[in-house]
């Protein structure tokens, strides 16, 4: 299938006062119509600055030095201002991370989410009221009709979440993307929202990124997952390559840190240190300092992605031909194991 | 709201029987008589006392005070005679307030697009001039500015006339000018800070994420929520207005109640300076009552109840 969505190559930096910050170096990826592809890394591993580059929201002292973005034929990177704004909202469309914070706490709601409807449609201010209503309901605001003139702080985080939703779909996008949208919330509305967001793809047949630091919410969601430490895409795979096919040593340490009902030991395990200082970025793989598992070569080059499967790849050495075979955690190798067990049609959810 | 506003009109009431006996008692202890004209024989001053009653002793004085104004009395002038206090201020209270508002007017307006401007430049060169002019505003007096512009726009280029209320609307666009640059400095400051951070809010990212252009963005979701802070600002922003107007009318030549209010003061004229006064305070609290209904209106999340105080 043709992608609707590539990224190719994008390397972004920000100036500040001790120099550029390279915060995206040369991430690829792509995305076809309808599937949901999950973003995941730490804090500072570049992933909510990628997808902003697509919406073209960087921050002012943000540049993109290379690469590109085409959404279908349309080049994004090179497009007008004009032709981003007529974009955004319209064929791709972003909810944030803090529902409190993310809706305009001095506008009724119903006009809040009937308003890219009337920028991106000739449509007249009922009728666009009109289709909010359809849509909140859509997402689960009950008598939205009713709702239409209350504020914001009427309603709760969840429900909070729930508009913003409404906001991004109305316009029926082609590209949904999520930013951490359920870090903000309980755990049980998280499992709401996610459940939420798969109705409204299976409905609209949108395609998700989905950006989170957290594996659990991943499993529920992605077909596919991309994993970023420092600026770099590290692993991609579909979901159950990813959980119980895992190549690369940051990866193991993400599942090793995600608890989960088998584990036992008293302390949960952390990966040991902290990202690099992406001011000047460490020579050869950027985990290497942190990997038990780091060859000489990690400090020299970094290393290109080796192909596991058609859909799975990693970025690691110990994928090398002439790599040294290595025993991963026990934790991966437990996960090895259910692999090997049911290779074709595992099912993901543990 | 009908009980908010019941109780603000008690609580507005109090302040000004606080205000008048604060004034009462301290006027009586300013030095000096109404009467100290040195070519007035002692009999005869004695006699003007009895007149009017300021043999009497001071808390006697209050309560038939007090008792005036329950009747609607503010009593009568002792430098203009005969003249009741109500009429003075009234006859001269048409130019100040045409000044006052207009400076308000002017000030905010201008205010509020300098910061704003300022603030979506920011720290550009626009912001750098915005901030220099703002600073300038707030710490130069306002006579100053009314020297400057006189001597400027009508002793050098004659647009408009120097001083005097005898030229219609063109005799007020000078002491506008000079008595809003307070107001415009204040607003624009508070503008800037309170835009900055508006600007920086997820909703207007996510109004960005809508579709719309930074300037869309600004005029539907960022201009409202900017204005919520300088709502606050316009109460001690009226102060600032009439104690400037009390300079800027003398500056002009202008027969307003600053004007007034500072001759009542010199000649010791106690009914004159109760009026005005009283007049003052209720102009002021009026104004804390307006804002606190604005703010109501324009942040949906305040809610006028009885029980805010």
């Amino acid at each position: 299938m043709t992608p609707l969505l590539t990224v190719d190559q994008l390397t972004i930096d920000f100036q500040t006062f001790a120099g550029p910050v390279h915060a995206v170096r040369g991430v690829s990826f792509d995305l076809a119509p309808g599937e949901t592809l999950a973003i995941v890394g730490e804090s500072g591993s570049g992933k909510s600055v990628t997808v902003r580059a697509l919406m073209g929201l960087l921050a002012a002292n943000a540049t993109v030095v290379a690469g590109q973005i085409h959404l279908g034929t349309t080049d994004v990177l090179r497009q007008s201002a004009q032709a981003f704004n007529a974009m955004r909202g319209n064929e791709v469309a972003m909810i944030f991370q803090d529902p409190m914070t993310s809706l305009d706490p001095t506008m009724p709601i119903g006009k809040q989410v009937a308003e890219p409807l009337r920028l991106h449609h000739k449509i007249s201010r009922k009728a666009a009221l009109a289709e909010a209503v359809r849509v909140l309901e859509l997402v689960g605001i009950h008598d939205a009709a009713r709702r239409l003139k209350d504020y914001p702080h009427q309603f709760s985080g969840g429900q909070r979440q729930r508009i913003v939703i409404a906001i991004a779909i109305i316009n029926r996008p082609k590209v949904l993307i999520a930013d951490e949208p359920t870090t903000a919330l309980d755990v049980t509305i998280q499992a709401q929202i996610i459940q939420l967001l798969k109705a409204i793809q299976e409905k609209l047949d949108t395609a998700i990124i989905f950006i989170t630091h957290d594996l659990g919410v991943v499993a529920g969601i992605a077909d596919r997952v991309a994993v970023m430490y420092a600026g770099r895409i590290v692993e991609y795979g579909t979901v159950d390559e990813l959980f119980y096919h895992p190549q690369h040593p940051y990866t193991w340490g993400l599942l090793e840190a995600m608890p989960t009902l088998n584990t036992k030991s008293k302390r949960l395990f952390a990966i040991p240190g902290t990202p690099p200082d992406l001011l000047a970025p460490p020579v050869g793989d950027a985990f290497a300092p942190r990997n038990p598992y780091a060859m000489a070569i990690d400090l020299v080059e970094a290393p290109p992605f080796f192909p596991v499967s058609e859909t799975h790849a990693a970025a690691t050495w110990l994928l090398h031909p002439d790599a040294p075979a290595v025993t991963p955690p026990p934790e991966i190798q437990r996960r090895y194991a259910q692999w090997a067990a049911h290779e074709l049609g595992g099912d993901a959810n543990d | 709201m009908g009980r908010y506003l019941l109780k603000r009109l008690g609580y507005l009431v109090l302040t000004l029987f606080i205000v008048a006996s604060l004034t009462f008692f301290l006027m009586k202890g300013l030095p000096g008589t109404p009467f100290n004209n040195p070519k007035l024989p002692a009999e005869q001053i004695a006699l003007l006392k009895t007149q009017y009653g300021l043999d009497q002793p001071v808390w006697r004085q209050y309560l038939q005070y007090l008792g005036g104004l329950m009747r609607g009395d503010f009593g009568t002038s002792y430098q203009f005679v005969g003249q009741p206090v109500s009429y003075l201020i009234a006859s001269r209270l048409g130019p100040s307030l045409q000044i006052g508002l207009q400076a308000m007017i002017v000030g905010t307006s201008l205010g509020i697009l300098l910061g704003a401007i300022a603030a979506i430049r920011q720290n550009t060169w626009v912001d750098a001039v915005a901030t220099i002019f703002a600073i300038i505003g707030r710490s130069i007096p306002n006579f100053v500015f009314a020297a400057l512009l006189q001597f400027l726009l009508a002793y050098q280029m004659h647009l408009f006339p120097v001083a005097l209320w005898d030229d219609g609307w063109a005799s007020s666009i000078l002491p506008t000018l000079a008595l809003a640059m307070a107001p415009l400095a204040n607003t624009a400051r508070f503008m800037r800070t309170e835009m900055v951070d508006v600007l920086n809010t997820d909703y207007i990212e996510l109004a960005r994420a809508k579709g719309d252009s930074q300037w869309q963005a600004v005029a539907r979701h960022a201009l409202r929520n900017s204005l919520i802070p300088i709502v606050t600002i316009i109460g001690p922003m009226t102060v600032d207005l009439m104690t400037g107007s009390l300079v800027v009318e003398n500056v002009f030549a202008i027969p307003g109640i600053g004007e007034q209010f500072v001759k009542s003061i010199t000649t010791n004229d106690y009914p004159v300076i109760m009026g005005l006064t009283l007049m003052y305070s209720f102009a002021l609290t009026v104004v804390i009552l307006i804002v606190d209904i604005l703010y109501g209106l324009i942040d949906p999340r305040i809610r006028l109840t009885g029980e805010v105080a």
